[in-house]
């Protein structure tokens, strides 16, 4: 299998803080990677660096074969940007917009200045919004406010604008954090589709437990900076949850316990 | 044995500042009763004297100078809304210069905002005096000491507009590898419009008021023409220009609430 | 019905795209998918292109005097090089009229502030006892309001001549309704909910008041007072202008007698107060927003 992202002892200290202390992992294209953490462990800093939202301290970053910690020129940066989506957990859509607009936005870093700062968009362009709004279940709302939308609709169009990236990754922070349990089984599902019929590497942070054993086929573990597991959900022992956590494990949710006896 | 502690219903922190605050009040409004030798109860006393202005001086209202006071209604509708709108384009380029989330060169910003600061902080009134010494008196001071204030409170209020929108949707531009500009075409200022047009009718209900007002202290206009009648005692028709007054803040606050019904939903 | 498009579309080529699919489809003039709703966003452009006009039309309306302006631009070094000249010889009347002003404004403040609580109980729509109390009080507050401050001050300067007093009692009009007007907001924003079930316990209108409306509007009640203070501040600092006492008074004798070495002390004054005061309320939004 392809690698599309090897992480390579990523640090990132705030003065004392140590956030993220020697991350290592790869994905693989078409791989769904789920981060397990306790909130604070450092999941959201990990996912911010690979796309330098967030510089990290020290540590390499290998996305198809460039070192995204040594790109400094702001120019280069964007034009790798453009290959990696990022989904997350408030949406960060642009609720004045219609639906298309803001799914539109994921050909920005395609565009020559000019016609983004227009907003003028191609044909080509606006088809392909169109098959992936319709994939995504959404043709009916494409002038819709985005601000008219549900919680999990508006997710839904956070993904179609990653998809209009053509990524070979896709960064999912949280992504379910803010939805109720039915918008969160489409929300995974459709993501953990993309991934396979698409064939892009895809890293979620999770807090659920349960989730990450469902649709993950790879999990990382990460407690206070550092990755204490990573390997296939089959591996995740009651024991490893209490160690990523840091608490005993009928303190934890029910789903957990659910999961894993699903998983056994 | 000890005394049980007293339940308290609020923390204790929060419960001493109100306290603090409480006292704070009530000190200043002491001294400064003490400094103004203020006496409500003198004024009560004296009502007599405030009813009977009102109703042999003031009232009936009259209007004298119809010609005159037509025009110097005219003159001050069209300085407060002139201001606005050409303040809020002023402010609009300034404003996205000044914001943490726009701004290209830190230094520009701390200078933006420290100009702004001081338009707004020099109430219009004494800007118009100021004006005058270069100026003369007229509507270009009037018109311009609005303009400077308006200037000054529009950067700060948009400023704060597209600080507030910015931060997540900024990020989502940012990740899909957009440049600066685009993302303040695409993201910010659709964003932020609804609250910009909120502060421009905001500062077009003030300006209403304060053009008056500038008006009486040599920046043309109606607040002229008052100005002129209470100075010659003319109390009936200043009562007129006053009413008139009131009667067109009132029209513009319901045109904007209705506005902003209607514009905003 | 197959038959028929197939046989056409061997001699028309057929769009690309369906028929179906162009039905929701918005397309521009020259054909191009929309991307968004023209019709969704007319009432905004509408208005902005209103007033766009209006604005132009107020500027040509405005008699303004090009040459004037001109020669005023051309003076402002000069009207400078004036207030540049620093003359710290009535500093003390200066500050003692300083304190005057804030005296003003602090004791208006105070004194709206009480009058304003009392009236928005009866103006708020879910605390009054009677509805028409709340409809005739909302009326004639809206008319005190309409009036700015210092034609107030103007007007009880006649009758009870100058100083402090004048300028109390003139912002207080203008103010309370201010409060009142805000007070009642704030008020009225406390959820229904809460008052049914306080009343479902049998308390009683003063109780319900003290227990769960003035705290829930806490919060509303400090921004509106800040709020008022600044502009009863700036009230009571220009309201010497027109002939009553305070700073502004100071500024526009200076002003008169060609002091101007003397004015732009005053007005640095004034500036430096109002700046400490944002920046005192900007702080305590500030504190009381991380608390929430």
């Amino acid at each position: 299998m392809e690698k599309v992202l090897e992480l390579s002892h990523l640090k990132k200290y705030y003065g004392q803080t140590h956030a993220v202390e020697d991350v290592s992992f790869h994905v693989n294209a078409g791989e769904v990677v789920v981060i397990i953490g306790p909130s604070g462990a450092g999941k959201s800093t990990v996912l911010r660096c690979i796309n330098r939202m967030i510089d990290p301290t020290d540590g390499n970053i290998l996305f198809e074969g460039q070192d995204m910690a040594r790109v400094k020129k702001e120019k280069e940066l964007k034009a790798i940007r453009r290959r990696i989506g990022m989904i997350f957990q408030s949406f960060n859509l642009v609720y004045r917009l219609s639906v298309f607009q803001n799914v539109l936005h994921g050909r920005l870093g395609y565009m020559s200045t000019f016609h983004a700062v227009a907003g003028r968009y191609t044909e080509e362009d606006k088809r392909k919004a169109l098959d992936i709004l319709k994939m995504i279940g959404l043709e009916e709302m494409i002038y819709k406010k985005a601000g008219e939308l549900s919680g999990g609709q508006k997710q839904r169009v956070g993904i179609a604008r990653a998809l209009m990236q053509d990524p070979a990754l896709l960064l999912c922070d949280e992504p379910i954090a803010s939805l109720d349990p039915s918008s969160s089984k489409v929300i995974m599902d459709q993501i953990k589709q993309m991934a396979k019929t698409r064939n892009i590497a895809c890293i979620v942070n999770l807090h659920q437990v349960d989730v990450a054993l469902a649709y993950a086929d790879r999990i990382v573990g990460i407690h206070r900076g550092t990755i204490v597991f990573d390997d296939v959900p089959s591996k995740l022992t009651g024991a490893m949850i209490e160690t990523i956590y840091d608490a005993p494990l009928e303190q934890l949710t029910v789903g957990i316990e659910e999961g894993i006896a699903a998983n056994a | 044995m000890r005394n049980p502690e007293k339940i308290l219903l609020t923390p204790k922190r929060e419960k001493r500042a109100a306290t603090a605050s409480f006292l704070i009040v009530a000190a200043l409004f002491l001294l400064a009763t003490a400094q103004t030798q203020f006496q409500p109860f003198e004024f009560l006393m004296s009502m007599e004297n405030f009813w009977l202005f009102i109703f042999e001086d003031l009232l009936p209202p009259k209007i004298a100078d119809f010609g005159a006071i037509a025009e110097g209604i005219l003159q001050t509708v069209c300085m407060a809304i002139a201001a606005s709108m050409i303040s809020a384009v002023i402010s609009l380029a300034f404003a996205f210069l000044g914001s943490n989330t726009t701004a290209p060169w830190k230094p520009l910003k701390k200078i933006i905002r420290f100009f702004a600061s001081l338009q707004r902080n020099i109430p219009s009134m004494i800007w118009t005096f100021l004006l005058i010494m270069a100026f003369g008196i007229g509507t270009v001071v009037g018109a311009l000491a609005l303009l400077i204030t308006t200037c000054g409170f529009l950067i700060r209020s948009f400023i704060e507009t597209i600080d507030e929108v910015g931060g997540e949707s900024l990020e989502a531009l940012q990740a899909v590898g957009a440049g600066r500009l685009t993302t303040i075409t695409q993201v910010i200022i659709p964003a932020s419009l609804p609250g910009f047009l909120s502060w421009l009718l905001y500062s077009l209900e003030v300006n209403i008021r304060s053009s008056t007002l500038v008006g009486a202290v040599g920046g043309g206009g109606i607040g002229l023409v008052m100005m002129g009648y209470i100075k010659q005692f003319r109390y009936h028709s200043a009562m007129g220009v006053i009413l008139l007054i009131a009667g067109i803040v009132i029209l513009v606050d319901m045109l904007t609430n209705f506005l902003r019904k209607k514009v905003l939903a | 019905m197959t038959d028929l498009t197939d046989a056409l579309g061997g001699r028309f080529p057929l769009p690309r795209e369906t028929p179906e699919e162009d039905s929701s489809l918005l397309r521009d003039r020259k054909g191009r998918i929309r991307t968004k709703d023209p019709a969704r966003d007319r009432t905004l452009k509408l208005f902005l292109a209103a007033f766009l006009v209006i604005g132009i039309a107020a500027m040509l309306l405005m008699k303004i005097d090009w040459l004037q302006f001109c020669e005023g631009l051309v003076r402002i070094p000069e009207a400078l090089g004036k207030l540049i000249q620093i003359d710290f010889s009535q500093i003390d009347i200066t500050f003692s009229s300083l304190l005057e002003s804030i005296g003003v404004a602090v004791l208006s403040t105070v004194y709206s502030m009480v009058g304003g609580m009392i009236l928005a109980v009866f103006l708020a729509k879910n605390l009054t006892p009677f509805k028409w109390v709340a409809t005739v009080l909302s009326a004639a507050l809206t008319f005190l309001r309409a009036i700015p401050s210092i034609i107030w001050v103007l007007l009880v300067l006649v009758c009870v001549g100058f100083g402090p007093s004048a300028g109390i009692i003139g912002i207080c009009i203008f103010s309370t309704s201010f409060f009142a007007r805000s007070f009642a907001q704030c008020f009225e924003e406390v959820p229904e909910e809460t008052l049914e079930a306080l009343r479902a316990m049998g308390a009683g209108r003063v109780k319900i008041f003290f227990s769960a409306v003035l705290p829930s509007a806490f919060t509303g009640i400090l921004a509106w007072t800040s709020i008022s203070f600044e502009s009863n501040f700036e009230a009571s600092a220009v309201l010497g202008t027109v002939g009553a006492g305070g700073i502004g008074y100071v500024i526009s004798n200076c002003m008169t007698r060609y002091a101007y070495g003397q004015a732009i002390v005053a007005i640095v004054m004034v500036l430096l107060f109002t700046y400490i005061m944002e920046l005192a309320f900007t702080a305590v939004k500030e504190k009381n927003g991380k608390i929430k």
